[in-house]
């Protein structure tokens, strides 16, 4: 509803809505009651009862809303007393809207306590925490005037300021741990440095031993060029020596071919040997065999000359008897004697003849056996000289062999000469190649001496930097060491880093002095070794190294190399 | 034995054959001994004797001769020699006693039969350097032949040599 047609309606009607409903009522039932009458299809019974009706119906409803306005009027005053702080209840029987409001401004009325409450505890908290701020504060500005032992307590209701507190107290024993490395570190650094300048001072004596030994290097390279231009010459008698032995070795390896030809020709002649000595040892058994067959007819001849013997002596035997039977018939019997007489005599002389034949038959048995002694002891030499001639036969064949492995072996060290003969020149080149070589080195050793004498001069200055260190290092650890008596400066913030305010208030102008210098002297020292004047505070540009290594190109153009080979 | 024949002389008749005695003779041992020519009947060689039991050593045994069966001196054991070698081949003398019992001499080897002129022969004993191994009353005469250079032969008695034996036996 636009504010508009509110300007027509009077204060007092807006402000009683029983008035406003009964009102309406009243207006609507006359309209309804009007318009019913003035159809003239009904009479003034009808549009009374319907004006009568309107009148009855807004007179409840005024009624109603009498009620309902005055349920709102006591939550409103209830309202009212509470904002003066009372605690009024807002209960009511009502479950409509009016029981709904009242409900709604209850738990708006308890919302609001709460606030109230939380707004108090929330004030007291701030308070609280600005008392804890203030006590950091002290500690924090007793840390900035140098006491580092001093902690902050977090035993505060409030977590953030708690949480800052053991932040600041962590931060504040890293940075007190951090102090005491750095006092450390500043008397390693004094120890490195006085360890740099001792380790700089042998390397001095070290690098004038090396030029020393540099010059005795080339001394010695000089000699051992000498040597070997000395072997050059041993090599190419050797050379002359391996050609001499290439034409033994092939006088060597005729020889050694005719010996194995003469070896098999040996061979061969010996097995004509020794065929023929079998076919001598076999016609030696036959012969043998062929006298044993004939002492075998021998003896038969022995036995019927026994058997001649034995007939003999029979004959001698009647002859005696029938001797004896004519010497029995007295003169009669003197024929007969003479007769058996006779008979006697040729029975002796059968006797002798068989007894000579016997005799001959024992010599030609005794010749017979001692030809087959002859025989076997001929056949028995033959066998062994057979012996004898298959092993010189073997031998011959051995040293035909032999004479044969000696050419291969002659050959391959004729092979192996003109290879060592090759070698041999290869090796003369290289010599004379090592010769150049060595008179190079000993060039480049005096060279390197130059270089090491330089550098020599380079590790001076080295030491005389390493003890500039030494020396501010020990500042910075008397600093460090003193540094509560040193911060006089109040309210500092505890971030600032102590060691760079603790530096440059002893040396501001060497903050990044040491570190610049380590690592530019390293770059001088590497690229300029004969750098004569590498002041710690000129060499860190790295115009000065330029200029330095123009200056030693000046003086030396090979002197990078010769560093290097040295 | 086939050697012992060749030593043999031949007999030799020449001249008065009364004047000659012919002589068997045979080796005993290393002595030659000899027999007369008309006291031996036969020679026989290696006669197989066989032993008779209860005898003398001088009793060889017996022999068989077909018709007769004579007793067998051993010439060695009645000499007193050695025992002759088993190998040995004796020769058996059949002695001629007449009528007596055949007897046989068992000799080591008959040399042959010699004829020698009776004036070398002479009783026993009576040469002086004659040493004999047994008693000269064996003995019937001695030939003491020059051809023997100065080696006389001992004629053996039969009588005596089988009296010997058989008063042994």
């Amino acid at each position: 509803m636009s504010n508009f047609p509110r300007a027509f309606v009077p204060t007092f009607l807006r402000r009683s809505r029983p008035l406003k409903v009964g009102l309406t009522m009243v207006v609507v039932g006359a309209i309804a009651a009007g318009g019913v009458y003035a159809t003239g299809r009904f009479d003034r019974v009808v549009a009374g009862a319907t004006f009568g009706g309107a009148l009855a119906a807004g007179f409840v409803a005024t009624v109603s809303s009498w009620r309902t306005a005055k349920s709102f009027d006591r939550l409103v005053e209830s309202a009212d007393r509470r904002a003066e702080g009372d605690d009024p209840a807002f209960d009511t029987a009502r479950v409509d809207c009016v029981g709904r409001v009242a409900d709604s401004m209850s738990d708006t009325h308890e919302t609001l306590v709460e606030e109230h409450r939380a707004r108090r505890a929330a004030e007291e908290r701030a308070e609280t925490v600005e008392a804890t701020a203030a006590e950091y504060a002290d500690v924090a500005a007793e840390c900035a005037d140098g006491n580092l032992d001093a902690r902050m307590t977090p035993d505060t209701d409030s977590e953030a300021m708690a949480e800052l507190a053991t932040e600041f107290n962590a931060t504040l024993s890293t940075f007190e741990e951090s102090v005491e490395d750095l006092t450390l570190l500043a008397d390693d650094v004094v120890t490195y440095g006085q360890e740099v300048a001792f380790d700089t001072a042998e390397i001095t004596t070290g690098s004038d031993g090396m030029a020393d030994s540099l010059e005795a290097i080339a001394a010695e390279a000089e000699t051992q060029t000498d040597d070997l231009e000395a072997a050059t010459v041993q090599m190419n008698r050797l050379a002359d020596a391996v050609q001499a032995v290439a034409e033994s070795t092939d006088e060597v390896a005729t020889i050694a071919e005719k010996t194995a030809e003469t070896g098999r020709e040996g061979r061969e002649a010996a097995d004509r040997a020794v065929s023929g000595m079998n076919h001598i040892e076999t016609e030696s058994e036959e012969t043998v065999e062929a006298i044993e067959s004939l002492e075998s007819e021998v003896q038969q001849v022995d036995e019927l000359i026994d058997f001649i013997g034995e007939i003999a002596e029979q004959t001698n035997m009647l002859a005696l008897n029938a001797h004896i039977e004519a010497s029995r018939a007295g003169e009669q019997g003197a024929g007969f004697a003479a007769v058996a007489n006779e008979i006697k005599e040729l029975a002796e002389r059968t006797k002798e003849a068989a007894a000579d034949i016997e005799e001959r038959l024992t010599r030609i048995r005794r010749q017979t056996d001692r030809t087959v002694d002859e025989v076997r002891d001929t056949s028995a030499r033959i066998a062994q000289q057979t012996d004898s001639v298959e092993n010189a036969a073997e031998a011959l064949a051995d040293i035909a062999g032999y004479a044969q492995e000696t050419n291969a072996g002659v050959q391959e060290i004729s092979d192996a000469t003109r290879k060592q003969a090759d070698s041999t020149e290869e090796a003369l080149e290289m010599v004379e190649d090592a010769a150049a070589v060595s008179a190079g080195i000993a060039d480049k050793a005096e060279t390197a001496a130059g270089s090491a004498d330089a550098q020599t001069g380079a590790l001076s200055e080295v030491t005389e930097t390493a003890a500039d260190l030494a020396e501010q290092a020990t500042r910075l650890g008397n600093a460090l060491e003193s540094l509560d008596a040193d911060y006089e400066v109040a309210g500092a913030d505890f971030e600032t880093p102590v060691v760079d305010e603790a530096v440059s208030a002893d040396a501001p102008n060497d903050t990044e002095g040491p570190a610049a210098d380590a690592s530019e002297e390293d770059t001088a020292e590497s690229e300029v070794p004969g750098d004569e004047n590498p002041a710690p505070a000129e060499t860190p540009e790295p115009d000065g190294g330029e200029v330095t290594g123009e200056e030693q190109t000046h003086d030396e153009p090979d002197d990078a190399a010769g560093g290097e080979e040295a | 034995m086939s050697g012992g024949i060749s030593s043999v002389e031949p007999v030799r008749t020449s001249g008065d054959r009364r004047e000659w005695v012919e002589f068997v003779n045979f080796n005993l041992g290393s002595e030659v001994y000899a027999l007369e020519l008309g006291r031996v009947e036969q020679i026989l060689p290696d006669p197989s004797v066989t032993e008779v039991p209860q005898t003398a050593p001088t009793i060889a045994g017996v022999t068989n001769l077909g018709s007769e069966i004579p007793v067998v001196v051993e010439g060695r054991a009645l000499l007193e020699l050695p025992d002759r070698p088993p190998a040995a081949e004796p020769t058996l003398l059949l002695l001629d006693r007449d009528d007596a019992r055949p007897t046989g001499l068992l000799v080591d080897e008959v040399l042959g039969i010699e004829a020698h002129n009776v004036d070398t022969v002479a009783p026993p004993g009576t040469i002086e350097d004659w040493s004999l191994p047994v008693g000269p009353r064996w003995f019937r005469a001695v030939v003491d032949d020059p051809d023997r250079a100065g080696q006389p032969i001992g004629v053996f008695d039969l009588d005596a040599i089988v009296r010997e034996a058989r008063g042994q036996s």
